[in-house]
């Protein structure tokens, strides 16, 4: 497994459209970055306006290209099938793929943190201002993992990867919040004031960034072990395509 | 299982739904064969390829890889198989880093593996410049085989390695494919649906139809088939030919004339080896 962990990151590092996209990010970042947080001792509107940027964008510009270098390629090049075919088992390769997924994004997001230090040296931000970005930044991680934790369903029970991004793109850009939101307003659910919104990573992580335990285990058991677990269940005794 | 054999299909069963593709297969492929599996397309060798790597599941029978016993075995002995069923390559990456991309994946430290299965397929000089999705149909055959030798595999499976290739491109596949079993003795088992392609590279033949193994026999078996020799004689002189045989006691059968056949017309016409 560590094998096949190894070879797809050198792979995935080698991509040049993903380092584009990942300098590209790091572009948009600094651009809007630098004038948001120029001087903030404390948080400001125009900061409050760089954090929305980096959690949506980032998740967007990094997820997107993360998303197509990891699952896409795998199944467009059919690796997936030749490295089952060498030996290696199903389920050990599904878990190889999150765990790059985690690797290659916590990779970006520590470039990410980097720059944004940089930012505040040259800004001269506050510290306060400074790792509350940073903690922004990371909790979009977290996000991001559980997003593609979610969409992982698809690619390998469907065996269709384009459905998947098309999955993740929906819920980074907030449009299954919005469907999930106008749910919400059936009757049923909303004499009982259940939010279908709040079920999503975003809501959940946020809670857990707060400081809820309790949203921490739904984070790690809901969105990463439980999509992970059904993954594995339905994908060991599906049909491979060449 | 029999003494020699290192893949061995007893009764195997796979449907898709209501429609059943193998309907008991039963096969065997002994140690240092070029297997050809033939069969029209849909006939369910690609199917049987997918069982023997465990890309499919089957519903019925038996199916053991290097005398393996049970399903766990099978797929540990996997790990001694090399195979190609289609490109299978990122067409962002040349040659060298797909095979270095499969050589970690194999866990085959030594780098110089990928320059060794490249020298074998003839890609060794190809640039590091030019990607894999700018290669030719043939470099992409040839870079799917390179990467089924890679880490010296027992046995290997060519699926339809020639397919969509110009007849120089398939005579020298061809080519490629006995060189490897006679210098390394390798097990082979290739799939095609063109008869004349595996007619002079196959030791043992299975004729796939409907699902079934419908027969298996050597070359031998082709040449000496119920218990005569054919025999081919270049000469446009059909009587002469005739009393020659006659007249030293050969019993002719029955002779059948036929012309130059296309690819040996092509051949003549631009040169190249057959």
């Amino acid at each position: 497994m560590r094998n096949c962990m190894r070879a797809d990151l050198v792979r995935v590092l080698k991509k040049g459209s993903f380092r584009t996209m990942l300098i590209i990010t790091m572009i948009l970042v600094a651009a809007t970055g630098l004038p948001s947080i120029v001087g903030a001792k404390e948080n400001t509107d125009t900061y409050f306006a760089f954090i929305t940027m980096l959690n949506n964008f980032s998740n967007l510009f990094i997820g997107i290209p993360v998303f197509l270098a990891v699952y896409s390629d795998d199944f467009k090049s059919r690796a997936m099938q030749t490295v089952i075919g060498f030996g290696v088992s199903r389920s050990k390769l599904i878990i190889c793929r999150l765990l790059e997924v985690i690797i290659i994004v916590a990779m970006c997001y520590a470039i990410l943190s980097l720059e944004i230090f940089v930012l505040k040296l040259i800004s001269g931000a506050s510290t306060k201002v400074f790792l509350s970005c940073i903690k922004e930044l990371w909790s979009s991680e977290i996000m991001m993992v559980a997003d593609c934790s979610i969409c992982m369903i698809i690619v390998y029970v469907m065996q269709n990867a384009t459905l998947a991004l098309v999955t993740y793109i929906l819920i980074e850009s907030g449009a299954i919040g919005v469907m999930l939101g106008l749910a919400s307003m059936i009757p049923l659910l909303k004499n009982h004031n259940i939010q279908l919104g709040n079920f999503l990573p975003n809501y959940v992580v946020t809670k857990m960034m707060e400081g809820e335990a309790f949203a921490f285990f739904v984070v790690i058991l809901g969105y990463i072990a439980l999509p992970l677990y059904v993954t594995m269940k339905i994908f060991n005794s599906k049909e491979l395509e060449f | 299982m029999a003494e020699n054999a290192v893949i061995e299909l007893e009764g195997i069963e796979k449907r898709y739904g209501d429609h059943a593709v193998l309907k008991g297969v039963n096969m065997t492929v002994n140690k240092g064969d070029i297997y050809g599996l033939i069969g029209k397309n849909g006939a369910g060798k690609t199917t049987l390829f997918k069982v023997v790597l465990g890309l499919s599941d089957f519903e019925a029978g038996k199916l053991s890889i290097l005398g393996a016993q049970t399903e766990e075995q099978n797929q540990k002995n996997r790990q001694k198989i090399g195979f190609f069923v289609g490109s299978n390559f990122f067409g962002y990456l040349n040659a060298r880093e797909n095979l270095h991309y499969y050589r970690m994946c194999k866990g085959i430290k030594d780098k110089e593996e990928v320059e060794r299965v490249l020298d074998i397929v003839g890609l060794s000089e190809v640039s590091d410049k030019v990607p894999a999705k700018r290669f030719s149909l043939g470099m992409k055959q040839r870079l799917g085989i390179a990467n089924a030798l890679l880490g010296d595999p027992d046995i290997l499976i060519f699926d339809e390695p020639t397919n969509g290739l110009d007849p120089q491109g398939i005579a020298d596949i061809r080519h490629l494919i006995q060189r490897i079993n006679e210098e390394s003795g390798k097990t082979i088992i290739v799939s095609s649906h063109i008869l004349g392609e595996l007619e002079n590279t196959a030791h043992r033949f299975g004729i796939v139809h409907n699902g079934i193994i419908m027969k298996e026999m050597t070359s031998e078996d082709m040449l000496t088939n119920n218990g005569y020799t054919m025999l081919e004689i270049s000469d446009n002189d059909v009587e002469k030919a005739k009393k020659l045989l006659t007249d030293n006691g050969i019993n002719i059968n029955s002779i059948k004339q036929s012309s130059e056949s296309l690819e040996d017309f092509y051949f003549n016409l631009v040169g190249g080896e057959r």
